[in-house]
This record gives structure tokens, sequence and C-alpha cells, in this order.
């Protein structure tokens, strides 16, 4: 008895080989090779008629072709450096494309020889079915097992591959002046990138780039500034919980004074919605009229879809708080996909999603001071703060190396900040919940 | 006024060799250029995507330079060709002057030389 001969098994290319040719990358790169050399040349040059120039013309004029002479000559070994930068980075790049290639190659000739051996073995000729059919379980087995492990060393390779790529496109963009936003670089570290890039121009600045360092820093901080405010509010909460007289809704207008007494005879469902029940809270606590507002949809949807709601913004927007959930979620689009993001971007791309959710619930919390909110904004705040201190971890410990004094005082800052944060959010509240009073 | 010296020859022998650095920043515009063209054979599309950027704005980069290298030296000309004009200017009122001055009074004009005795 004969079985199929294996027709079924896909015969197009199961391990697609990279289309690069690394020998044109390579042309490419003696090209910035020669470009730098030339320049280099010509830079050499430049200053050799600066010297003569220098000799036979004096004067104030005469100083200040120099400056113009010698400038050119610096922009012409900033060629230099971009262009070299560049070959090396092409010919890195060249040879894992080659590598790349290669195994997939490798790894397809293999296949090949597999499938060829397994057809082998389901075109021969058995006495029975049963001897076909084992024939058949341990053509398939042998098949698989081999499959299996070509398709791992071609998952490994393809990820060594991507990270050289990576590895290149970084190179690259790094020979581009700053103002030129990278691929998929976060509109923070755009412009975060640009103004240390302009600090490190100005005299007086570039004398001090700790100060620098840590002033950006401190300015990308505000939003855990306002992290730590909410973590006030759930101490506040934690107390509420343990004594009803210690609302953080104490003072918030009528809509507080109702919330309160509601939630003061439901605590048992309150605890049962910190547990999970946000769709039941919400209609206990907010109502579906006019307070099925922002809290409400984040606690019917999840904030996770809150935050994709354009309701949501709207209503942040009419706070002011569209300016940092907005800007936060541009600095999550710009990125681009999600999972490309993360893989160039790491932690950084977490705390960059992170962060929309914190700024979506944060401006939540100030529309509507209630449990609820308040508690998104602890847990998205955790979530983020935690994603942040890992994304610039290094630059958290720099900072700290560089201005052990000035984090003293950015400290007291920060401590401020959250005062100011904590009376702005009471305030915005205060407008907001009476707007959404219903019983105005 | 500002002291200076100058050698207008020897500056305006100076330029063409600032004017020749355009030729090799013309070739690094090329040769930069061509790392754009490789970008549909990079085989990955974020190194296609990098190539295009460096290519862009090297490129153009280059291309200022190269202008700029032909404007200095069309400056140090142009500076060269001011001072010799001046010079040419100066020195020629300063002949002329030290000719006046050479020169006898002029016969059958006007006498303004005082005469003994007579009248302011």
């Amino acid at each position: 008895m004969r079985l199929d001969g294996g027709g079924g098994v896909a015969s197009a290319a199961r391990y697609p080989r990279p289309s690069g040719d690394a020998a044109a990358l390579r042309g490419a790169a003696a090209d910035q090779r020669t470009a730098a050399g030339r320049c280099s040349d010509a830079a050499g040059q430049c200053r050799s008629s600066a010297g003569s120039v220098g000799a036979v013309w004096s004067g104030d004029a005469s100083a200040q072709a120099l400056v113009s002479l010698n400038g050119f000559a610096a922009l012409l070994d900033e060629v230099v450096a971009g262009t070299t930068t560049a070959a090396g980075a092409l010919e890195t790049y060249a040879a894992a494309l080659e590598t790349m290639q290669g195994v997939a190659d490798r790894l397809e000739a293999e296949h090949a020889t597999l499938l060829s051996r397994y057809r082998s073995a389901l075109a021969q000729t058995y006495p029975d079915e049963t001897e076909a059919l084992d024939a058949s379980w341990q053509a398939e087995a042998t098949y698989g097992d081999g499959v299996a492990d070509l398709d791992q060393q071609y998952a490994t390779a393809a990820r060594t591959f991507d990270d050289a790529a990576l590895a290149c496109l970084r190179s690259l963009e790094s020979t581009l002046p700053s103002f030129i936003r990278g691929h998929n670089e976060s509109l923070d570290d755009w412009v975060e990138g640009m103004l240390t890039d302009w600090a490190t121009r100005v005299p007086v600045l570039r004398d001090h780039m700790g100060l620098v360092r840590g002033a950006v820093w401190a300015s990308r901080t505000a939003l855990p500034a306002a992290l730590i405010a909410a973590v006030t509010k759930s101490i506040s909460l934690g107390k509420f919980l343990n004594n009803p007289a210690a609302s953080p809704l104490r003072g918030v207008g009528l809509l507080g004074s109702f919330v309160d007494s509601q939630i003061g005879q439901r605590i048992p469902q309150y605890t049962q919605f910190l547990n999970g029940e946000l769709g039941r809270f919400s209609q206990l606590v907010m109502g579906t009229d006019r307070t099925a507002n922002l809290a409400s949809i984040a606690a019917n949807e999840g904030l996770g879809a809150a935050a994709r709601t354009s309701g949501l913004l709207r209503g942040a927007g009419i706070l002011g708080g569209v300016a940092a959930t907005g800007m936060s979620a541009a600095n999550v689009i710009a990125q681009g996909n999600p999972v490309d993001a993360f893989r160039e971007n790491g932690a950084a791309y977490v705390a960059d999603v992170a962060e929309v959710g914190f700024n979506a619930s944060l401006t939540a919390a100030m529309i509507a001071p209630n449990p609820v909110t308040v508690g998104a904004v602890v847990v998205t705040g955790v979530v983020y703060a935690g994603a942040e201190v890992v994304a610039n971890w290094d630059e958290i410990t720099e900072f700290a190396g560089d201005a052990v004094e000035l984090a003293g005082r950015g400290y007291e800052a920060a401590a401020k900040a959250v005062d100011g944060v904590a009376d702005s959010a009471t305030d915005l509240a205060r407008d907001a919940v009476s707007f959404l009073n219903p019983f105005d | 006024m500002t002291e200076f010296q100058v050698d207008a020859a020897a500056l305006r022998a100076e330029a063409p060799g600032v004017a020749a650095l355009s030729e090799p920043l013309d070739a690094a515009q090329t040769a930069v250029a061509g790392a754009g063209s490789v970008a549909g054979v990079a085989g990955h599309e974020l190194v296609a995507q990098g190539l295009q950027a460096y290519a862009a704005w090297w490129t153009q980069a280059i291309s200022g330079l190269s202008s700029s290298a032909g404007v200095i030296a069309d400056q140090l000309t142009a500076t060269a060709d001011d001072y010799a004009s001046a010079d040419d200017r100066v020195r020629g009122l300063l002949a002329d002057t030290a000719g006046v001055l050479a020169a006898p009074p002029p016969s059958g004009g006007a006498d303004y030389a005082r005469r003994p005795g007579g009248p302011l």
C-alpha cells in the first residue's frame, strides 16, 4: 500500500530570505568612507588656508574671516564624523544581513531535505495498512520535530537580524541633528534631546550640564509629583474606609455630601467595588443621567476603554486636563506600532502607555474626586511610576550622582508642586462637581 | 579706526584654494546620495528608513557647504580687490598730490601771493 506523497506540505519558502544586497551596502559604506576622507582632506586644506590668510591679512575683518574659515573646517569635521559613523553602521549591518541570508538559505535547504525524506517515507510501499500508518506517524513526527528545531533557529536569527537593523538605524540617526525626530522616538525623548542639545550650545549652561539634566528631569517628573498627590488622597481614602468622617469628599459641595452619605451607608458594597465590581458601584454612586460622567465611563468600561473614549478626552478638555492626557496619548501614538515600539523602547514605552491611563484617571479624579476615580489614579499611577522609574533609571542615578544637593532642592520643589497640584485638583473638582451636581 | 595690514595679492591667491574645496564636497555629496539609493536593497525597513533620512539630511548639508566654499572664496577675492582698489586710489591720490605740490605756480592765472605793502 502507498500513502499520500505529502502534497499538502507547502512548497513555498518556509524561511524567507531578506532581499537585501549586502555587497551594495558595503559599496555604500566604502563610499561614505571615501567621502569622509575627502572631507577630512578638505578640512585640513581649509585650516591651512586660514593660516595663510592670517599671515597676509590682519585686523578685525581678518579675524572674522578666520573665524569663518575655521568654522567651515569644523563643519567639515562634522561631515567626516557623520559619514564615518554611517560607514561603520552599514558595514556591521551588511555582515548581519549576510548572516541572516545564510541562515535562511541553510534552513531552507535543511527543510527541503526533511521534506524530501518525509515524502520518500510516505512514498514507500508497505505490506499492510498498519505498517503504513506506523511509518506515516513516524515520518510525520520526525518531520515535525525537525521543522520545530528549524523554526526556532530561524526565529532566533530573525531577532538578531532585527536588532542589527535597529542598531544600524540608531547609528544613522545619531549622525542627524537633534531637531530631526528619530524613528519611533517618543515626543518626550525628542523634546528632551532638543533641550539638552540646545543647552550644550550655550556656554553658561554647557558648564553646568548636571543642572541642565536635573532641570529637564524635573520637568518630566511633574506628573509623578501629581501621583504623590494622588497617593496622598489614597491615604485619605484609606482613612475613610476605617472612618467615614474622614472622607476625602468633605467640603466639595452638595454632591460630595450626598456621595458621602451614600457611601457611608454602603461601605460593604464599596469594598466589594474595590474588589472588582466597578459597574455596580458606578450605578450606586454616580447614577446614569447627568452624573454619567467620565468616572462612570471608566467604571463601566474600564480605564483602558475610557482612555480611548472621545468623551473622556472631551470631558478632560473642559478642565484643561486634555493637555496632559492628549500629550500622553500623542506620545504613545507617535511611537507607532505597539509591538515595534515596545521592542525598540522597552520600559520607556510601558511608561508612556501607563502615563495615558494615569493622566486620564487623574483627570477623571479631578472632575469627580470620589473613591472610584481616586482609586483608579492610585492603580494607574503606581504602574506609571514604576515603569517610569525603570525607564529612566540610568538618568535618575546619573542625576543623583551629578547633583545630590540639587536633588534635595528638587524634593522640596516637588513637595510644593504636590501641594499646588492638590490645591488645583481640589479647585477644579469643586467646579466640576458643582457643574455635575444633580441637586443644584 | 582699527589698524589693519593686508597683502591683497597674496590674499587673492588664497581664494582659488578655498573655492577648490567644493570639489571634494561635491564628490562627498554624490557618495552620501548613493547611500540613499541603496535604501531599496537594504533588506530591512528600518535600515531603509535610516538610509533615506541620512541621505536626505547630509546631501542637503554638504550641498550647502559646497556652496559656502564658493561664497567664502568670492568674499576673499572681493576683499582683496577692494583693498587693492582702495590702495590704488590712495596711491593715485598721493601721486596727484605730490605732482601738484612739485609743480610750479600756474602762469597767466590769478596771482594770489600778497605783495609787500599791498592791501589785504
